[in-house]
């Protein structure tokens, strides 16, 4: 916002005819040229938020298997979708909402698989739970996969990408309050399944 | 505790720098105070910083942009509703596709279905082999085979095929193990019966190997679980017998005739012959194949067949007479290798045919662990003249002689339609049943059909129960003398005859009355119509 501030005081005249949240976002107009018929917006879009969806997948799914795959569904989403983009929020918002959705979409249809082969997920889970872990970081890392997926976006969402409550509300699709409480069940929770393990943290 | 709880919610949005400049303010102060707060603080601040180090960002993916735009140009919508609607749209083609070819070219689907059934059938006729060549069927085999419809399938006779037909009508054949037969010396005891000289007995052998001969070639098999039978078979067995009986006729027939009492109808040779003459002129090449998948009927060109099995057992003297010399090889041995090599040729201009009148479709077979029974329905034969029902009296009346046990059951429910004789001679029986209208029904409903009742009264139809453990009650089954005669029973089937009488002159009385009746009630029409026609002329 800063970096705009000079070009203001120059351009007073045309930046009145546009509407002011486009300042705020430059997404916004790369949306308004997409829309006019420049495609090439489009890829501009893609490569500036790429990563940021990657990660967020990664995050709520906990594993890198299906980032890739999903990611490319979101962004084929936004293509379909975007010449209907309404300006109303920002486009982030907007995009990080599709891609939770097609996390969802994916645990869904994990889970019903998983309903066909419930032996080879007891045997990991069993697994898991014996194993002793020396790193931290990893410690943390199966010790957040284990909270339920409802608890754990929220949370990450926060923590590891920054966003505001308002913009995981937004993201999460509910209220600012129960992001709020979420958030805090995520980290009772937490504090809960790494009790056992405190000695190994504090090392 | 709920405040508590609360206060920790604050911490938590507190450390994520979510709370209002105003509640900061507060909390800040109650931490102050708290030292209960400042360690929950602190623990959720290490939380947070432990948070923020579990996750690594992953690595970049270089290829993701050009790959997302491949995709997004492959996903055209004209392309995408294509491919959605492709098995839609290809089910329309292709049935459009069939229809236009069935339109021009009709026979197609039964031209290939003819084609597939011609090749399964060249499949099943593959290697055929004469089953009971193979048997190696003795003279002792083949009057078994007349009198008890039995023939042994191998050569160490472990398994036998049954012939037999049902009540209804339809023939069946079974194919059971040695143990399921009661073996009995019947061509023994028919020579002893009739009391046959050295020169008869040469005769009787002559007759029985002829047949043998023709026998021979009736069942074939292959190595694909095929069994090929000559639907003549039947007619053989009533043949045998026919010719046996015109040959112990002739040759003693005082003896002949104490062993069969009321017996066929054979009274003059002609008929025999005739009837003998008639199975032999029956299109003898007409097999029905049964086969793991079908069943079907095809000609089979016989006289090739014959020839090739003359052949065969002529090389096969002249090698058992090497053999002799050179004393190595056992006649099983040389059977064996020739047996490897014995084709069977089928008749092709006749089998391209349908074949008509059998049907077969309505085949019932029933398979258990000992047994395998094959029914086979509208099988046409030449009918025998069964006896009528005086002589069958007589016949019942002689067997007693023969019984060493007898009793007669009428079951109650078999009276109303008919009713049943079982006759049991210690581990055998024999059931007769006689089929009756309903009589009280006709009288009932004041019927005028008392005549065809009649009539099925007396061609009343004759059955033996086509169990194999009847070959012990035969119409010849041994000398008299070796059964005592039961009196008790006797006198039961006396007074069953006379109760037979009696029911008869019944009937005829009761048909007289309704004849009577029959005709006053004519009379009185005649009146009435005189009457009204008076009526009507007033």
């Amino acid at each position: 916002m800063s970096a705009s501030k000079p070009t203001d005081s120059n351009n007073e005249k045309k930046e009145l005819q546009f509407p002011q949240i486009l300042k705020l976002d430059d997404d916004f107009s790369l949306i308004q040229r997409f829309i006019e018929g420049d495609e090439t917006c489009f890829k501009n879009l893609v490569h500036r938020h790429k990563e940021k969806v990657r990660n967020i997948i990664y995050l709520t799914l906990s594993n890198t298997d299906s980032v890739d795959d999903i990611a490319q569904e979101v962004f084929i989403t936004v293509y379909k979708n975007l010449k209907s983009f309404r300006f109303e929020s920002l486009f982030t918002t907007w995009l990080y909402r599709i891609t939770i959705n097609k996390c969802r979409d994916h645990i869904r249809k994990v889970k019903i698989r998983g309903i066909f082969t419930p032996m080879k997920e007891d045997h990991e889970n069993l697994y898991e739970s014996q194993t002793v872990y020396s790193d931290v970081p990893e410690i943390m890392h199966k010790a957040i996969k284990r909270l339920p997926e409802k608890l754990r976006t929220p949370l990450l969402l926060k923590d590891i990408e920054g966003l505001s409550y308002q913009e995981i509300a937004e993201t999460v699709q509910c209220e600012i309050g129960t992001v709020k409480s979420r958030i805090f069940r995520a980290r009772e929770g937490l504090k809960n399944i790494l009790k056992p393990l405190e000695q190994e943290l504090k090392g | 505790m709920k405040k508590r709880y609360d206060e920790i919610e604050l911490l938590s949005a507190y450390i994520d720098g979510e709370l209002s400049h105003e509640e900061e303010k507060t909390l800040e102060e109650k931490i102050a105070l708290s030292k209960e707060l400042k360690e929950k603080l602190a623990g959720l601040k290490k939380l947070k910083q432990l948070t923020q180090k579990a996750y690594k960002p992953i690595t970049e993916s270089p290829y993701f942009e050009t790959r997302l735009m491949a995709e997004i140009n492959s996903s055209n919508p004209v392309f995408v509703k294509l491919k959605k609607y492709s098995p839609i749209i290809g089910a329309v083609f292709g049935s459009l596709l069939l229809m236009i070819i069935l339109r021009y070219n009709p026979g197609l689907i039964d031209k290939i279905v003819e084609e597939q059934a011609d090749n399964l059938v060249g499949y099943y006729k593959e290697n055929l082999q004469p089953l009971l060549f193979a048997a190696n069927i003795s003279n002792e085999d083949v009057f078994n085979f007349a009198l008890n419809q039995r023939l042994p399938l191998d050569e160490e006779k472990n398994h036998y095929l049954l012939l037999g037909s049902e009540q209804e009508g339809s023939e069946y054949f079974e194919i059971k193990p040695a143990s399921q037969i009661v073996y009995e010396d019947d061509y023994n005891t028919f020579v002893k019966a009739l009391k046959l000289n050295q020169k008869q007995k040469l005769q009787m052998d002559s007759i029985l190997e002829s047949y043998a001969q023709e026998l021979e070639t009736q069942v074939l098999s292959n190595d694909k679980n095929t069994l090929a039978i000559n639907s003549n078979i039947w007619n053989y067995s009533k043949a045998i017998v026919a010719d046996l009986m015109l040959f112990a006729k002739d040759a003693n027939e005082k003896e002949f005739v104490k062993i069969i009492p009321g017996g066929y109808n054979f009274n003059d040779n002609r008929s025999v012959v005739r009837v003998v003459n008639r199975v032999r002129a029956l299109p003898d090449d007409n097999y029905i194949f049964f086969t793991p998948d079908t069943i079907f009927k095809e000609n089979i060109d016989k006289k090739k067949l014959k020839d090739e099995l003359r052949e065969i057992k002529k090389q096969l003297k002249e090698e058992l007479l090497k053999a002799k010399e050179d004393r190595l090889k056992t006649l099983d041995e040389m059977r064996k290798t020739h047996e490897l090599n014995f084709k069977v040729f089928i008749d092709k201009k006749r089998s391209s045919k349908k074949s008509e009148g059998t049907d077969l479709t309505n085949f019932k077979i029933m398979v258990d662990s000992l047994v395998c029974r094959v029914e086979i329905p509208n099988f046409e034969m030449p009918e025998f003249a069964l006896p009528d029902m005086e002589e069958i009296e007589k016949e019942i009346e002689e067997a007693t002689k023969h019984l060493r046990d007898f009793s007669i059951s009428f079951g109650d429910n078999e009276g109303k339609s008919g009713f049943r004789f079982k006759i049991d001679s210690g581990d055998s029986n024999r059931t007769f049943v006689v089929p009756m209208p309903n009589i009280d029904s006709i009288i009932k409903s004041q019927s005028y059909n008392l005549d065809s009742a009649f009539n099925k009264m007396k061609g009343f139809d004759f059955y033996i129960n086509p169990d194999s453990s009847l070959t012990k009650f035969k119409m010849f089954s041994g000398d008299s003398l070796l059964f005592d005669m039961n009196f008790d029973f006797r006198l039961q089937m006396d007074s069953l005859q006379e109760n037979m009488k009696e029911f008869q002159k019944e009937m005829q009385e009761l048909k007289k009355e309704l004849q009577k009746e029959n005709a006053e009630r004519e009379l009185k029409k005649k009146t009435i119509k005189k009457k009204t026609d008076k009526g009507i002329e007033i």
